[in-house]
């Protein structure tokens, strides 16, 4: 979510979740998807208001659900907020959003491929990733090219990627890590080449 | 932020041609600074006799932050006695933390002055003061 559609009935999934902020919701609400024949056997996970049902002296029995699961005070302006985030995604159409996202990743993956000293991590088209892209300046620590990137207005995520094993594995202290969404442009990936030349510029590599 | 006060010279020459960069045959005391959640990995060697820095030097990798920091460090207490070398790596902190008064004279720090601008980007504090935090360590270990 939202870079693929996910169907769980297909995937024959016992639980999915994902969180808000990746949806262009709200921070600190997400989705858990659990199938119904599960959760009608699992126990509250925490108790509270609203997911009662009976209350004896030495006994209860729970709502139904989702109120089994949904004790106290719920989020209210989370949950607003991530419905009207993914009445948004669903207007746009998951399959256009991916389209325009994986046609932004070819690009900056043919542009990319042209410059000698930077190394993409992964495969070279967008068959087998998604609109993410992971790689290596030549000399510039990831830390460096995000912080000078920041500085021309090009956010990237520089780091192990809570991915430490796969870093050993690529011999990289690290790597900076550019992700494209449905509201990036071509142009944007310009900046981003040409951003990374004064990278080089900066750290004194001439270019 | 303007990258003119990060990224200068001296700080680029402190990164990538650092004579500070080796190992310390006669160390006596070592010890290893890490960030994990960036991968700035620094081990520092000093060489402590009577109470004084007599050498020290680093290896490790890391951002041009981290590796310039560390080099600088390492100018700044060679010679010095642990106690006043605990006196610069405070003040530097203290830097760093923007908690210095405007009379206070930062040329004492030598080429760590270059640093100051760090304290404009929370997200690079913590590659400036790996170095400095690790001697604190190293002395209190092994001194």
């Amino acid at each position: 979510m939202p870079h693929l559609p996910v169907d769980v009935q297909a995937l024959g999934a016992d639980f999915l979740a994902f969180s808000g902020h990746k949806v262009y919701g709200p921070m600190g609400i997400g989705v858990l998807y659990g199938r119904e024949e599960l959760l009608l056997t699992m126990p509250p996970y925490q108790y509270g208001g609203d997911m009662i049902e009976y209350v004896e002296e030495q006994s209860s029995t729970f709502a139904d659900l989702p109120n089994k699961f949904e004790a106290g005070t719920p989020n209210v302006e989370g949950a607003v907020g991530l419905a009207a985030a993914l009445d948004y995604l669903e207007g746009l159409g998951p399959k256009n959003i991916l389209r325009h996202e994986l046609e932004l990743t070819a690009y900056a993956l043919a542009e990319l491929s042209r410059i000698p000293w930077v190394t993409i991590h992964g495969p070279r088209d967008t068959v087998e990733r998604g609109p993410v892209i992971s790689f290596a300046v030549e000399g510039c620590h990831p830390h460096d090219v995000a912080t000078i990137l920041d500085c021309h207005g090009v956010a990237v995520r520089a780091g192990h990627h809570c991915a430490q094993p796969l870093m050993h594995y690529l011999k990289a202290p690290a790597s900076s890590r550019v992700s494209f969404a449905l509201y990036n442009t071509p142009a944007e990936v310009d900046i981003l080449i040409a951003s990374i030349y004064d990278v080089r510029k900066w750290l004194g590599y001439g270019s | 932020m303007d990258l003119s006060t990060l990224y200068t010279e001296i700080i680029l020459q402190h990164s990538r041609n650092s004579q500070n960069r080796r190992q310390l045959p006669c160390a006596t005391c070592k010890e290893r600074g890490h960030n994990p959640t960036c991968g700035d990995d620094i081990t520092i060697e000093l060489q402590v006799e009577d109470g004084r820095v007599v050498d020290a030097a680093f290896t490790g990798q890391g951002c041009a932050i981290s590796q310039a920091s560390t080099s600088m460090m390492i100018d700044l207490v060679r010679g010095k006695t642990t106690a006043e070398a605990q006196q610069l790596i405070d003040m530097f902190l203290a830097m760093i933390r923007q908690e210095l008064g405007s009379d206070v004279d930062l040329n004492v720090l030598g080429d760590a002055i270059a640093l100051q601008g760090v304290a404009q980007m929370p997200a690079r504090v913590k590659c400036a003061v790996l170095a400095w935090h690790t001697f604190q360590e190293a002395i209190k270990t092994g001194a």
